[in-house]
């Protein structure tokens, strides 16, 4: 909890600064300070990787950096007081539908709230446990972001160092909540982007939209790096729109800003940065002579560019390629580019290898034209082909077609559109079908679905239909809440029910358990290992402890099955143990059904 | 707006946000439980 207030006020702070270097004005709407906020959080990201950079992972060093913002921009906050509480007093017109969207969204984001306190569980085969919470956790035990021997550690993006900075606080929680402030947020964005142009009421249904996509309040509450993802886009629209409305070239450069931020927060985001940057250009020719639009867009693109690179830059100086993982076609005849700490390159085939892993995840989905049409259809009727899990709910299906219906559209829904469906087919055809990535656009479409609900208001037997749909999605949604975080809350609340969680779902549960009771001090893996991530004791990867157990007396050796490594699996144990026996100078202190650990005897 | 200008295209939108519903709720529903696999 403290993450995520120390988290929100510094943000707040660095984002009221950087608005004003652009001369934003600052309204006091409530959704301007989510939207300040956000800014900040995109500061953060880059301030992080530099601090990184500059070994400064510091974990005292970043907990009194965080605070020392946090308590300014609290000062700032109170002096300025940049928000009315005045015009938030009770509607009077509010219909009971209107009650049922505000109890349902807030009964949803509460749940995911408290989810977001649950263990961490999981194997490899989780990216939260892998990708997002280790990789952060190694950088901050090494106090910088140098070289480490897992591939994941190359995909890593400027979210990931929010995680690290949150993690600082409380570890878990701390960077689940990363991701459920970044929903908040996303929210604040899209009711800021719909009131001034659709009214409150369609703010309200933009909103109740977003929340009630099954796929979206899951994401929100694991340390996944969507939502971040989604925020940068989102503010990159509306700045956008801003621009569209005002034409002044302020927002043009900060829709550049929130670009670049967003490719730094996310790698895939690169392809929304560009089609929000392609989008402005199109307004800025279409709106300006051609000499002063051409100097804006150039400039513009310089700003995108600067924030934008820092990751690319990083992955092409450590291994030769700007993405990770790199393109096969690149390194066809060479391996890619050796990496320092390591003891052997990775090759092309462990490229192939982790390219071929990725595949397999959407067992043989073919991606052509046919299954791009109708690949709508597809994502909301069979979500679990597209890694989804969840079903993203049947709202955007049944109300976005109707757009056609409501013809001639104005030019700012025309934008939306456009942004969602060229992102998403750009990402369909060049990256993955991954229901995740498309986290942005489904809920940029939330508010061209709210003016269709609008619209269709107009007729009795129209507007019956559209609360029809809306009502039982959103009693899908909800029963769909209950059900997922049934057993995460319960978790978070009952000690007995935590520990049966952790131990079901973690690989290795209790030889952790194990090494935490005797207060291990170092513990030696004999092979790099994601799930290292649970020890609370010092790590160390040493490949050849057989013959070199007696360097590290009184350390505990780990070794782990790796078969369970993916996840916790008791029907396909395979017994991949990394130590053929007992090293030399250790005993065997536990064997567990899946791990064994020996201890370095006194010398 | 076309809509507005007939009931024939507002049925439409009625008759394809019904059955858009009703085919996601019926995919949802079938083959497995409700508080199992459906919603997961």
């Amino acid at each position: 909890m403290l993450a995520l207030i120390v988290l929100t006020l510094s943000s707040w702070g660095l984002g009221y600064g950087t608005l004003r270097l652009f001369r934003i004005p600052h309204t006091t709407d409530l959704s301007f300070i989510g939207i300040t906020a956000a800014t900040g959080l995109g500061v953060w990201c880059v301030l992080l990787f530099f601090l990184g950079h500059a070994h400064l992972f510091i974990r005292p060093f970043l907990i009194v950096l965080s605070s020392i913002f946090a308590a300014v921009s609290l000062v700032i906050f109170i002096l300025k007081r940049p928000v009315s509480l005045k015009k938030y007093g009770p509607d009077s017109g509010i219909t009971l539908l209107i009650k049922f969207f505000y109890a349902g969204s807030a009964a949803i984001l509460f749940l995911s709230f408290l989810a977001c306190f649950a263990p961490v569980t999981g194997g490899i085969s989780n990216d939260e446990v892998s990708c997002h919470l280790f990789i952060p956790k190694l950088w901050l035990s090494q106090g910088n972001m140098g070289i480490l021997p897992y591939l994941t550690s190359y995909q890593a993006g400027g979210c990931d160092l929010l995680f690290l900075l949150a993690g600082c606080f409380s570890p878990g929680p701390g960077q689940r909540l990363v991701s459920w402030l970044a929903l908040v947020l996303c929210l604040a964005v899209l009711y800021d982007i719909c009131r001034p142009r659709l009214g409150k009421k369609s703010a309200i249904i933009c909103v109740t939209i977003a929340v009630m996509n099954p796929l979206i309040f899951r994401t929100a509450s694991v340390a996944f790096t969507d939502m971040t993802s989604a925020l940068f886009v989102l503010l990159g629209l509306r700045a956008l729109l801003e621009f569209e409305q005002s034409g002044h070239k302020k927002y043009l450069w900060l829709m550049a800003l929130y670009a670049g931020m967003g490719i730094a927060i996310k790698p895939t985001n690169a392809i929304y940065s560009a089609c929000l940057m392609a989008a402005s250009a199109v307004l800025a020719f279409h709106a300006t002579p051609f000499r002063s639009a051409a100097k804006s867009v150039i400039i513009a693109a310089c700003i995108a560019c600067c924030i934008g690179a820092l990751w690319p830059i990083r992955s092409l100086l450590l291994t030769g390629s700007p993405v990770f993982p790199p393109p096969l076609q690149v390194y066809e005849h060479r391996d890619i580019k050796p990496l320092l700490a390591l003891e052997k390159p990775f090759s092309q085939q462990d490229i192939k290898a982790f390219y071929t892993h990725v595949l397999a995840r959407y067992s043989g989905y073919k991606r052509d034209i046919f299954h791009l049409i109708r690949f709508p259809w597809d994502f909301t009727m069979h979500p679990g082909k597209f890694q989804a899990g969840d079903s993203l709910g049947a709202v955007l299906l049944a109300l976005l077609p109707l757009l056609v219906f409501l013809l001639p559209l104005q030019r700012w829904i025309w934008y939306i559109v456009g942004l969602a469906c060229s992102a998403s087919t750009l990402l369909y055809a060049f990256v993955l079908p991954e229901a995740r990535y498309y986290i942005p656009a489904y809920m940029a479409l939330c508010i061209p679905a709210a003016l269709v609900v609008d619209k269709l208001a107009a007729w009795t037997a129209t507007r019956r239909a559209v609360e029809c749909v809306l009502c039982c999605n959103l009693i899908f949604a909800c029963a769909v809440a209950i059900r997922i975080y049934d057993k995460p809350i319960r978790a978070v609340f009952d000690q007995k029910t935590r520990d049966q969680y952790r131990g079901s779902r973690t690989p290795f549960f209790e030889a952790f358990a194990y090494l935490e009771a005797m207060r291990a001090s170092l513990v030696v893996i004999p092979r790099p290992n994601e799930m290292s991530y649970y020890l609370t004791a010092q790590c160390i990867i040493d490949q050849d402890i057989e013959n070199r157990a007696a360097q590290y007396p009184e350390a505990y050796i780990l070794d782990m099955d790796y078969s369970q490594a993916l996840k916790r699996d008791p029907q396909h144990r395979a017994h991949e143990y990394a130590l053929a026996g007992t090293p030399a100078g250790a005993r065997l202190v536990f064997e567990g059904s899946d791990a064994r650990i020996y201890k370095v005897t006194k010398l | 707006m076309f809509i507005g200008k007939s009931p024939l295209l507002r049925i439409a939108a009625i008759v394809w946000m019904l059955l858009v519903t009703a085919a996601f709720f019926a995919l949802r529903f079938s083959n497995s439980s409700f508080m199992t696999k459906v919603l997961d």
